[in-house]
């Protein structure tokens, strides 16, 4: 695949021989694209090596775990654990940001692994969800130290597999997550992370749905009122998106995506609201419509997408609530598209005003 | 944190993280020693190589012998789950459950021992006609359900367990340090006489 700088060429030449660019600026114009950055033979080797030489040693200690001591044993797991946050500190004194982030997140697994693998080798009792947790603070301060987005984004996943690890739990057992995710997506703002921001917006319809499913029996009230705020915090994103703002189209595409799974999902689960029928579908339909006719606007890919794999949803469930009845589906669906091509009209009107 | 670079942030907090995981582990060292040590049969071992590497499964369980369930385990008592406190009274070269309540006050009140965790009953049937018959089992679970063991250890407890005859007592017993906070730790097995205990070296 061409990189950027070939197919700026490409497009030069053409512009070239349309007379639409100076042939004479040419070079000057690719001079400054900066060359992809490209791994020498000698490079890629190293790396090879050190791949191998790390899953040399890797089977090496598994080969010989059971025959060590466990004092040895938890030496290694500690030794694993303080030298790859050794080597993200010396990265970052280095000024390596990408690698000390990488060392880092290697590091919060490191723990996380090793917060198991002690318990293992000296047969501590403990509450699954309390060693996670405990991870997870590990990861966060890890994070914050080195002001890195791979342990937050370790913590945000311990977190959310903590959180669901107590299905009995009732409602007042708070989340973690309900903190821990917005303080991932402000974080992703701050350090400009992409995959952090991405963290921190399904972080946060994770716990939306923990508490849909503590709900016990209101289940469908709850996931109609988190609907409702992923739609407003969409709204959110989608108004930070058309400033400009960084992740601020990542927020509207999963909050946009979260809202219409979560309407969907309130459809079917128990509670008053539960099973609203027909009803129901027809809003879910409008919904996902509404959302593919706003993401082509917006060119928003993730919310397009979120628009038509509902509107394919909300067609199966309407058909399956409609049986083998195929007159009234057919019914259903011409009130559905005259009512869209209504709407397209209006807008277009609108538009043209 | 803008007083430390961040070399040395993070340097402070690997430290720290380590500190934590060596403090639980030498704090945990402690209570299994300071704990009182019981013997209690068990059940069911079985030698497994998952993820984990090898462990035996400790099922706390002992036949009943026709005799009725402790207190708080009876058919018209309310379930309490594994969230409760669990008596334990001596029962001949061994310890066994003597009761469950919902506070660790009402469990003191049926054992010299409390452990957190949960029993379970299955109450004797007698023989009749068309069945055999049950003598009823009463199952601990005070959340110490592995013992992590080398393969050649696991490999010949499982041995032991397989060649037993039905009805023969258990050849393998849990040790177990029940300690001040009301936690059971396991601290060894007793297989066919041998203790074989958590070794550090």
């Amino acid at each position: 695949m061409a990189g950027y700088k070939e197919r700026v060429a490409a497009d030069l030449d053409r512009w070239i021989a349309d007379g639409r660019v100076d042939p004479g600026q040419r070079e000057a114009i690719l001079a400054s694209i900066p060359d992809a950055r490209r791994l020498d033979a000698a490079s890629a080797l190293a790396w090879i090596g050190a791949i191998l030489l790390g899953v040399a040693l890797i089977a090496f200690i598994a080969a010989n775990w059971e025959g060590m001591p466990r004092l040895a044993r938890f030496a290694v797991v500690l030794g694993v654990f303080l030298a790859a946050a050794g080597a993200a500190g010396w990265s970052a004194h280095k000024g390596r940001a990408a690698t000390a982030n990488a060392l880092l997140t290697f590091a919060a697994l490191a723990f996380a692994a090793g917060v198991g693998l002690t318990g293992q080798i000296f047969d501590i009792v403990g509450e699954p969800r309390a060693a996670l947790y405990g991870s997870a603070i590990a990861a966060a301060l890890l994070a914050f130290a080195g002001g890195a987005s791979g342990p937050a984004i370790v913590c945000l996943v311990l977190l959310g597999i903590a959180d669901f690890l107590e299905p009995g739990g009732g409602i007042d057992q708070m989340p973690w997550l309900v903190i821990a995710a917005p303080i991932g997506a402000f974080l992703a703002l701050r350090w400009k992370s992409a995959p952090l921001a991405h963290a921190g917006a399904l972080g946060v319809i994770i716990a939306f749905i923990w508490f849909a499913a503590h709900a016990n029996n209101n289940g469908a009230p709850m996931l109609l009122f988190f609907s409702v705020w992923l739609a407003a915090l969409a709204y959110g994103g989608r108004v930070l998106s058309l400033q400009g703002r960084d992740f601020g189209g990542v927020f509207y595409g999963w909050f946009a995506w979260g809202a219409l799974a979560l309407f969907a999902a309130a459809g079917y689960a128990g509670g008053g609201a539960g099973d609203l029928g027909i009803v129901h579908r027809l809003a879910w339909l409008g919904a996902a419509g509404g959302l593919v006719a706003i993401g082509r606007h917006d060119r928003h890919a993730l919310v397009s997408a979120a628009g038509i794999i509902g509107l394919i949803a909300a067609i199966a469930a309407l058909l399956t609530d409609l049986g083998l009845d195929l007159i009234a589906a057919a019914a259903l669906f011409f009130l559905a598209a005259i009512a869209a091509l209504v709407v397209g009209l209006i807008l277009r009107r609108r538009a043209k005003a | 944190m803008s007083f430390l670079t961040a070399p040395l942030r993070i340097l402070a907090v690997a430290l720290l993280c380590a500190a934590a995981l060596i403090a639980l582990v030498v704090r945990e060292g402690a209570a299994r020693v300071s704990g009182t040590e019981i013997v209690m049969r068990m059940e069911a071992v079985d030698p497994r190589a998952l993820l984990t590497g090898h462990y035996v499964i400790v099922a706390l369980q002992e036949p009943l012998d026709n005799a009725p369930c402790p207190p708080g385990l009876g058919e018209n008592d309310p379930g309490l789950g594994d969230n409760a406190w669990v008596a334990l009274a001596p029962h001949g070269d061994h310890y066994s459950v003597a009761g469950v309540a919902e506070t660790r006050e009402g469990a003191s009140a049926h054992g010299p021992l409390v452990a957190r965790g949960g029993a379970f009953c299955t109450p004797a049937r007698p023989k009749t006609d068309g069945d055999d018959g049950f003598p009823g089992a009463l199952r601990a679970e005070l959340g110490t359900e592995r013992f992590h063991i080398n393969q050649q250890q696991a490999e010949r407890i499982d041995e032991i367990m397989r060649g037993r005859e039905a009805g023969e007592p258990s050849p393998v017993s849990a040790i177990l340090s029940i300690g001040q906070d009301g936690r059971a730790r396991l601290t060894g097995l007793i297989v066919e006489g041998e203790r074989v205990e958590l070794a550090l070296y």
